[in-house]
């Protein structure tokens, strides 16, 4: 590990301007809705109309007469395509179109091929169904019941293995189960001092990208080139070969700029349609979403959220937690995210008597996957929501209550994981002070202000998962990373530039970052969980240093990697052999060590999120305004300020609308707001006045200099932390997810 | 089929003659037609603001205007706010600066969103910056350095 003191670094630690900058603010930069193929077919889909129905029939006669329908494909039709009928990362339950069955509304049934998109609409909606209506599993209670109908028959393991569902239950509609047991909890928790039992509810939510669902595939001899907009292209390639059963060298996903992510391009359901429809139609094929469409993608889990907890002295002596997690009518990521949700909601606090059991449980709705934080939003804000309502009703400080039980830095979250490396107590410290410290008060105009917060911590990127990357130091000085990590926003090519630029010595101004093309760019496990800078970083600074080593080897060590005419020399010369360029590699080799924990796997690091927020609530109307939130994030060593920054603040407010305006409102199983008319993302006039936005840097971090990841920090305790806000300005505890106004009027009165 | 509507319009400076359907709306007329991509289109409802284009100097969603509109008109996008020498305007450095977008994809329509805002008032405040930006969605820098690059942007205008 390299930890250099920050004075004597070049470009990490500033603020250097992106390198997408240009690009983005002159309109060039080519997203995946701008891919134009000459000759493509525009695809639209057909969906179900109704949540769970048996399919008696598809008729496409009259699709295939609207003018400029090439062709009208049903599942039997992909069929002749397809070497594996069903698909899914951790539970192959999913057909690519349906069969026989469909089981959430809006799930596409068939798809219709035409000249123009005006055309290929009209065809879809020409398409009949004739379908017939089965008994909706409208929610985890419905599906959990007694005697309840199983959604699924025979499944078997996907991509991330079925190891990762837990398995084994009797419930016939647990796709996924987590348990923990340390201790004795009911022992404990019939000899503590005070039970204190408690259950939260939280909305599902659409992440709401920017950018929908865009694919264009395109058969180009024997290979497919998929140009598509997500986080795991070599997962779409394993995915896609092992569906079209061709080899992974057959099948290249090219990434393009992506329109934002938060987790909805990870595991996207529709890119094996597009693909198998341009396979079967030997034709180029673009299949581009309406919001709508994204809204019947993906989204976070709702769920349903238990903590008893057994308070002695002060101290918490005993917890057990049970978390329903709602994953629609497919598993999807649904349990590797229960997993992850299990293992984080006793929170980062000292509990030496634990019970924790997570479910992910089939319904009728759309599919719920990964959602920036993976589990971590829903028990942390249950846990910090309980927590708070432990102290209140014990007339204890939340603050002082929490220091009293935090972990500290080193300390284990479980025993045989990497020990904390985070300073949680610190960082509440911080954010009490910032945002003034703890205190209820009506405001001149007559709101009720409150300060609340809320503490919590992410087990992030398990171990170290395989990355790969190339530099090139061309003869002119400047250079070249080639690597497949994906920028969404999150400025990851930047921050690998920067890596490179500070390894090598040269300037940063000097170094560009390839686009990412599985055929060309080497691998990487996936761009997610926090991990772009840490593992992606690594491999970059190794493949810097080998450049190095090769120059050095030519040049003698004196020389300077910066001195443009020296390195000329060096590679030009007839000595060298290297002719045009040098090429570095640098790996990271996948170290993912098990742990004696029941979650299994050894943590790469820890993301610690503290947050503080300081509210008004109109007691007229109950409407409730942020005025300040303030988040506290252990990065390690900030590779770049504004990116850094950016991370924080823009997922502290994206859970701004988590918290109080977001929730997608499914009756019966039909989604009934599927826009952004009625589905209410944060809009600017919604933002806290004030968000700070500060780190705590020990340069202490497995990254490149000392850094740790951070993109999901700030996001897992802003809506805790605003739910104990208004709890201490109104006296009112709400335990849904969002606070709507009207559940602050009812409670109040 | 639609009946076609001719247009005799400016875009970015440049003189624009065509035929169009009448249906056609003016995000796909200046994507397809005109190749001029910066202009995204993502809710297609005039709600979320990425599609925004100036038209005769007010913003307007390419989303929904219908092309046939600009017919006289004088449009302005993302591709024709840097210099003819290629060198990046007020606004766009001012973003740059201040991290003021991360994926980029609402990026075109606040630059002119905020492009229309400071011809109308040079020296706006932060609230009058928020209330203009009600109309454009930005997921992934929760708005604050995108009014403070509008507020620096505005302040070397001034000067």
């Amino acid at each position: 590990m390299i930890v250099a003191e920050p004075r004597d670094l070049q470009t990490v630690g500033r603020e250097a301007a992106r390198v997408d900058a240009h690009a983005k603010v002159t309109g060039t930069a080519c997203f995946g809705a701008d891919v134009h193929v000459p000759g493509a077919l525009h695809a639209a889909l057909v969906r179900s109309p109704l949540p769970h129905a048996r399919i008696r029939s598809v008729d496409t006669a009259a699709a295939l007469a609207v003018p400029d329908v090439v062709a009208a494909l049903t599942s039997d039709d992909l069929a002749r395509v397809l070497a594996r009928r069903r698909f899914g990362p951790v539970i192959r339950d999913t057909p690519v179109l349906a069969e026989e069955v469909v089981r959430y509304e809006g799930e596409p049934v068939a798809l219709v091929l035409a000249a123009t998109p005006a055309a290929a609409r009209a065809g879809a909606d020409a398409v009949r169904l004739e379908l017939e209506e089965l008994p909706v599993l409208a929610t985890v209670e419905d599906a959990l019941a007694p005697g309840a109908a199983p959604l699924h028959g025979e499944t078997e393991g996907g991509e991330f293995g079925a190891a990762w569902s837990g398995g084994g239950d009797a419930a016939p509609n647990v796709a996924g189960h987590y348990h923990d047991l340390r201790g004795d909890p009911d022992g404990a928790l019939a000899a503590a001092e005070h039970v204190f039992s408690h259950e939260y509810r939280l909305a599902p939510l659409q992440h709401y990208a920017l950018e929908n669902h865009v694919v264009t595939a395109v058969p180009d001899g024997d290979v497919l080139v998929v140009h598509t907009p997500n986080q795991y292209p070599f997962l779409m390639v394993r995915m896609l070969a092992g569906l079209l059963g061709r080899p992974e060298s057959s099948i290249r996903v090219v990434v393009p700029y992506v329109g934002g992510g938060f987790g909805s391009k990870e595991y996207v359901n529709v890119v094996p349609i597009a693909a198998a429809a341009a396979v079967a139609a030997n034709r180029p094929v673009r299949l581009e979403l309406s919001v709508e469409e994204a809204f019947r993608s993906s989204g976070r889990h709702g769920a349903i959220v238990r903590f008893t907890s057994g308070v002695t002295g002060g101290r918490i002596v005993a917890r057990k937690i049970e978390l329903l997690f709602d994953t629609g009518a497919y598993a999807d990521q649904g349990p590797r995210v229960i997993r992850q949700a299990g293992y984080r909601a006793p929170g980062p606090y000292r509990i030496p008597n634990l019970q924790v059991d997570a479910y992910a449980v089939y319904t009728n709705k759309v599919p719920a996957g990964a959602y920036r934080g993976f589990g971590a939003s829903q028990p942390i804000h249950g846990c910090e929501c309980h927590t708070d309502e432990i102290a209140a009703a014990l007339g204890l400080d939340p603050v002082e209550f929490r220091l009293a039980n935090l972990l500290e830095l080193g300390d284990d979250f479980a025993e045989g994981d990497l020990p904390l490396d985070c300073d949680l107590p610190k960082a509440l410290t911080m954010a009490v002070e910032r945002v003034g410290g703890l205190r209820a008060e009506r405001l001149p105009d007559g709101r009720a202000a409150g300060v609340g917060v809320a503490v919590g911590v992410k087990n992030t990127a398990s171990g170290r998962l395989p990355s790969r990357a190339i530099v090139r130091l061309h003869r002119d000085g400047s250079a070249t990373v080639v690597a497949s990590g994906i920028e969404l926003g999150q400025g990851a090519h930047t921050v690998l530039a920067q890596v490179a630029a500070e390894t090598l010595g040269v300037p940063y101004e000097r170094v560009r970052v390839s686009a990412v093309d599985t055929g060309v760019t080497p691998f990487d496990q996936r761009t997610s969980s926090s991990r772009t800078t840490v593992h992606l970083g690594t491999a970059v600074q190794r493949a810097a240093e080998d450049v190095l080593a090769q120059l050095r080897e030519v040049a003698g060590d004196e020389v300077d990697p910066a001195d443009a005419a020296a390195v000329a020399a060096a590679i030009t010369g007839a000595a060298s052999g290297l002719g045009g360029e040098i090429v570095g590699v640098g790996t990271v080799d996948q170290d993912a060590p098990e742990a004696p924990t029941a979650f299994g796997m050894r943590a790469g690091y820890w993301e610690g999120s503290v947050g503080a927020a300081r509210v008004a609530v109109d007691p007229g109307t109950g409407a409730v305004e942020v005025l300040q939130y303030v988040t506290v994030a252990d990065a390690g060593r900030v590779i770049n300020p504004h990116g850094a920054h950016g991370q924080e603040v823009g997922g502290a407010v994206m859970a701004v609308g988590h918290a109080l305006t977001e929730a997608l409102d499914f009756d019966a199983g039909y989604l009934t707001n599927p826009s952004p008319v009625d589905y209410r993302v944060p809009l600017a006039t919604d933002v806290p006045g004030v968000v700070d936005s500060l780190f705590i840097e020990r340069g202490d971090g497995p990254g490149p200099f000392g850094s740790k990841g951070l993109g999901e920090s700030s996001i897992i305790t802003v809506a805790p932390a605003i739910a104990n806000a208004v709890a201490a300005a109104t006296g009112v505890r709400v335990r849904e997810l969002p606070i709507r106004p009207w559940a602050l009027l009812d409670r109040a009165r | 089929m639609a009946a076609e509507l001719s247009i005799d319009a400016v875009v970015n400076g440049q003189a624009v003659q065509a035929t169009v359907p009448a249906n056609r709306v003016l995000s796909e007329f200046l994507r397809d037609d005109l190749g001029l991509t910066g202009t995204k289109v993502s809710c297609a409802l005039e709600l979320c603001g990425t599609c925004t284009v100036l038209l005769d100097g007010a913003a307007v969603s390419a989303c929904t205007l219908l092309a046939a509109e600009i017919d006289g008109g004088e449009v302005l996008t993302v591709e024709g706010l840097a210099g003819a020498d290629g060198a990046l305007g007020p606004l766009q450095r001012a973003f740059v600066e201040h991290g003021a977008f991360q994926c980029g994809f609402c990026t075109p329509g606040m630059l002119m969103t905020a492009t229309a805002l400071l011809a109308r008032d040079p020296d706006p405040d932060e609230e009058t910056i928020r209330e203009e930006l009600h109309g454009n969605i930005c997921r992934c820098t929760g708005y604050v350095p995108i009014v403070a690059a509008i507020r620096a942007a505005a302040r070397e205008l001034r000067t």
